[in-house]
């Protein structure tokens, strides 16, 4: 956020989240802020005392709750009022972020090249050419779908951009895309873990990076943040939400999206019209992102499969925290000839419906629908929580439905899902989990055998009526594609998913299999597969 | 909620003419749809609906009108009762006239031939309305416009619909 809105954001989130607080009080008003003051205090010094030995901010924040708790003993109606706004305003100071347009020129022109000539220093023979050091990291990054369709709606409105999240890079990726696009940059919400890795926290902090504290467990401080998004849309401000709300660990395309941050869309156009703006509008614009290798695939995967992993949220110790691990992943991007593949899907309203390029609403038959008037009574705009919540639920499901649709199935994935299904039809009698541990009785496949079955998988999701997307390579011949993904798979992790040996392919890490196969959920592959064999049943062992 | 005085059923058959009748008796303005224009007439002048409702008069509150759009413009609250094989028809020429402000409840009972679609789900598809609900209860329309007790469900996402439609249909002898 520019320097010249940011004081203006920090007390707008904090004082609209305490006035709605201490408007939904019933009187006596101290003791309802008391109750809110005291639980807040209470989910502070838990995360504190998880926490201790941490960082200067952690005694910091100590040292501020400590001073609280001894002024709340005799503390007045107004006091207590005034010991909010301080704890809001603490809040929103830590979130706020930063925007450097200096940092943002750097970022945009210097590094993409930059970054290839590193990529060159350190692995000269990957690199076929100097044209494709000229080219740099734009060769890699292929921008497909809407692309003109949200250029046009940037004049007409604010974008959110809500993209699927498999990888830290995701965020950095993106920001380059939009930038080759032409678009501003967008504003968004990075981990605070993000800010401790030393290659990009610098960006974070100066590209419009807010901070978001997930170990914080406080209602307060999770308004103070929604309330932040809402202001900088209405604002202006192009965001970017995650609507995953973390990275998926599964490798599926996201499914069951949280709506938090995406609630903040709906309140910003009803504030939007409110304040009569001139372009009240506020358009979703969903978009997928699709990598043929997963940066942080292997620990991504284990935590899935994991019970404690289930509740493990914050990875601090990944992949994407050794900066000589994200230089071999990007190498190898740039040496297989391999892409990242951002596709932009039709755009959205706030309550989900598709949008023209003249930014009007549409309905299911193409009519032209006044967005307005989803959020008025009796004409004029209102907020009402219950009923923008289950806006926000029918959004949530039209952006469901985009990632599936424009989901890019590669052939790290066509294999990966086809080589374990093998696996699973051989060893009826194993769960998958043990499955994954043990490989069955088998530890190949026939080379043919796999072809055979990554072109029936490829057939069936030709034939899904809900996507996904083709990739080019899915194009040739079965052999060419198990050829493709082995490849894939052998450039970059340390114990490959799979890996030729004369005739025989080796399934050697399963659970990578497990995730590259995961893309592909949701297609109903497992029905498709069984109706084109004429069988009426699962293949045998449900996929986790 | 008393935003509107007016109330649209989409649908003058059976149902539709008891839920109207309902409405007649709760003094709400009540825009009554019917395709056909001789129905209309006879409802607008005997205030009965002989073939679907013989023996009961509706009030006089109570005005039929074959004329969609002039009840979507009139009322954003609307009940839907037509069979669920012309639901979709209805639906999508509905969609014509409503915006995002409406409120589609419908009575409707059964689904969809062919595609198996609950009629929300037709409603929804064939129109821009999201605030969509069902009423559905142990109910006969011959007791009912007999004013002889009974009792009906609302079910929506939206709190508004159910509250709109008790406020529209709840009375001491049908209980909302």
């Amino acid at each position: 956020m520019r320097p010249e809105h940011r004081e203006r954001a920090r007390i707008e989130a904090a004082t609209r989240v305490v006035d709605r607080h201490v408007a939904s009080l019933r009187p006596p008003e101290e003791v309802g802020l008391e109750a809110l003051v005291n639980d807040t205090l209470y989910h502070e010094r838990r995360r504190l005392e998880r926490e201790r030995g941490g960082d200067p901010r952690s005694a910091e924040d100590s040292a501020f709750y400590h001073r609280i708790q001894k002024r709340l003993r005799h503390a007045s109606a107004r006091d207590l009022r005034e010991m909010l706004d301080q704890i809001a305003l603490r809040f929103a100071s830590e979130i706020v972020g930063n925007f450097d347009d200096r940092v943002y020129k750097l970022s945009t022109t210097v590094v993409p090249t930059g970054l290839s000539v590193l990529l060159t220093a350190m692995s000269p023979g990957k690199l076929g050419s100097l044209s494709s050091l000229r080219h740099g990291l734009s060769d890699h990054v292929q921008i497909q779908g809407t692309v003109d369709h949200v250029r046009k709606l940037l004049d007409k409105g604010t974008l959110v951009v809500v993209p699927t999240h498999s990888s830290h890079l995701d965020s950095i990726v993106l920001g380059y895309a939009v930038h080759l696009m032409g678009l501003p940059p967008l504003l968004y919400g990075a981990g605070l873990n993000l800010f401790k890795n030393p290659v990009t926290s610098f960006f974070m902090n100066n590209l419009g990076a807010y901070r978001v504290d997930r170990k914080k467990t406080t209602g307060l401080y999770k308004e103070v943040l929604k309330e932040y998004a809402t202001v900088a849309l209405e604002l202006d401000y192009n965001n970017l939400f995650f609507p995953g709300g973390t990275r998926s660990r599964s490798g599926a395309v996201e499914q069951k999206l949280k709506r938090g941050l995406l609630g903040t869309a709906v309140r910003a156009y009803v504030g939007n019209l409110q304040s009569r703006r001139d372009k009240p509008n506020l358009y979703v614009v969903p978009c997928t992102i699709s990598y043929k290798l997963g940066l942080e695939a292997e620990t991504l995967i284990d935590d899935y499969l994991k019970e404690v992993g289930k509740n493990r949220y914050i990875i601090e110790d990944d992949e994407f925290s050794r900066p000589r691990q994200v230089l071999n992943f990007m190498s190898n991007l740039v040496s297989l000839d391999s892409r990242v593949v951002i596709t932009f899907s039709r755009p959205l309203d706030v309550v989900g419906n598709y949008v023209d390029e003249e930014g009007r609403s549409l309905d299911p038959r193409g009519r032209v629908v006044d967005a307005a008037s989803y959020v008025s009574d009796g004409g004029a705009p209102v907020h009402d929580a219950q009923r923008d919540e289950e806006y926000t639920n029918e959004l949530s499901s039209a952006i469901a439905r985009e990632f599936l649709r424009d989901n890019l199935a590669m052939s790290t994935h066509v294999v990966g899902y086809a080589l374990l299904d093998m696996i699973q039809r051989e060893n009826p009698d194993m769960d998958l989990y043990r499955l994954l541990r043990t490989g069955g009785r088998s530890p190949s496949v026939t080379a043919s055998d796999l072809a055979t079955e990554t072109e029936r998988v490829v057939g069936a999701l030709r034939r899904s009526a809900k996507g996904p997307r083709m990739s080019d390579e899915l194009a040739r011949d079965p052999k060419a594609i198990v050829d493709d993904a082995l490849r894939a798979f052998a450039s970059y992790h340390t114990h490959p998913a799979a890996v030729r040996r004369g005739d025989r392919v080796f399934h050697e890490n399963r659970n990578l299999l497990l995730y590259y196969g995961n893309r592909l959920k949701g297609y109903d592959l497992g029905r498709n597969l069984s109706r084109a064999e004429g069988a009426t049943a699962e293949p045998a062992g449900a996929r986790a | 909620m008393t935003r509107d005085e007016c109330i649209g059923v989409i649908g003058a058959g059976n149902w539709g003419t008891t839920l109207a009748k309902v409405l007649g008796d709760n003094d709400k303005r009540t825009l009554l749809w019917a395709r056909r224009d001789d129905l209309c007439r006879e409802i607008n002048e005997t205030r009965q609906n002989s073939k679907y409702l013989p023996g009961f008069s509706l009030g006089p509150s109570v005005e039929a009108t074959s004329d969609l759009e002039r009840i979507c413009k009139s009322t954003s609250l609307l009940i839907a009762v037509v069979p669920s094989h012309t639901m979709r028809e209805t639906a999508r020429e509905l969609g014509n006239h409503v915006n995002g402000e409406h409120v589609i409840v419908h009575a409707t009972k059964g689904i969809e031939q062919g595609t198996f679609k609950r009629m929300s789900e037709v409603l929804r598809e064939e129109t821009c309305v999201r605030k969509i609900g069902v009423i559905s209860g142990p109910n006969l329309a011959k007791e009912l416009a007999a004013r002889q007790p009974a009792g009906t469900l609302v079910a929506s996402r939206y709190d508004e619909v159910f509250e709109r439609a008790h406020a529209a249909l709840h009375n001491d002898y049908f209980r909302v």
